[in-house]
């Protein structure tokens, strides 16, 4: 099997599954509730049309195999959304549901997802791009190896190499231990 | 009752209090994750560290994941036979 045909990941307590068009309402609630909205690049308010053309897009790239989108589940319910783009080679991914917001399920993703991009993928390095209020971000993404490498306004890149994440990784799977 | 468990909840105010970076006062079974900015996922972790630590036990993840307050968290360690 190509490594970029892998269509579900259960690893972590987590399954990741791709985006289904049954999702794109949930989807669009947790990115349009404010605590998620304020930490994004762009901040607008998506619409119901706005968010099934992103679905569109979603879907060309993963039938061209450019990114892969997925709908993240804990104990069989939808809590929130993760993604891989090869074009900027970066990930992204939130918890939705209130209820878990703020724990280590978020690490739990976070190690589902970058063993999908470098154990998988066998990609070798990834950024991330924050913006430089969001601590919460920062830190959590210095826990899984990142680093900083420039600061420029109000915006912070982060790098990570697979050798970093594999130590991080380590660390982490001290407390998460599956 | 043996003088550890006595002050097991001194123990676990300490516990939240280094791995929050609030101090006591702020502290009751209400406490909430995400109620308070120190209260997040990179905490989250920090206090499951300190938790173990301090009470020698190696907690199941789903327990780790519903420790969702103070409160909570007494519920589940006693679970491990950390009396409160």
């Amino acid at each position: 099997m190509n490594n970029r045909e892998l269509q579900e990941i259960n690893t972590y307590k987590l399954k990741l599954r791709p985006v289904n068009e049954s999702d794109l309402e949930l989807l669009r609630k947790w990115r349009n509730s404010p605590k998620i909205r304020k930490n994004m690049l762009s901040q607008s308010i998506i619409s119901t049309a706005e968010q099934k053309k992103w679905f569109q897009k979603i879907s060309t790239q993963q039938k061209n195999q450019q990114a892969f989108h997925f709908v993240v589940e804990y104990k069989d319910k939808p809590i929130g959304y993760a993604n891989f783009n090869y074009e900027n080679r970066q990930t992204g991914l939130y918890i939705g549901e209130e209820k878990y917001r703020g724990t280590i399920l978020a690490f739990c993703l976070a190690l589902a997802l970058l063993d999908f991009v470098f154990l998988q993928l066998c990609e070798t390095e990834l950024d991330a791009i924050v913006l430089s209020r969001n601590l919460a971000a920062i830190r959590f993404n210095e826990k899984l190896g990142y680093q900083i490498v420039s600061d420029k306004l109000d915006i912070i890149t982060m790098h990570l190499t697979k050798e970093r994440y594999l130590q991080a990784k380590q660390e982490l799977e001290k407390i998460i231990r599956i | 009752m043996s003088q550890s468990e006595t002050n097991n909840p001194q123990r676990l105010m300490k516990v939240f209090s280094q791995s929050l970076a609030i101090s006591e006062s702020q502290i009751n079974d209400d406490l909430e994750y995400n109620s308070i900015q120190q209260w997040d996922s990179t905490a989250h972790m920090a206090l499951v560290a300190q938790l173990e630590a301090e009470f020698n036990i190696m907690l199941d993840i789903d327990d780790i994941i519903d420790m969702s307050s103070v409160g909570k968290c007494k519920e589940i360690l006693k679970k491990y036979n950390v009396e409160f």
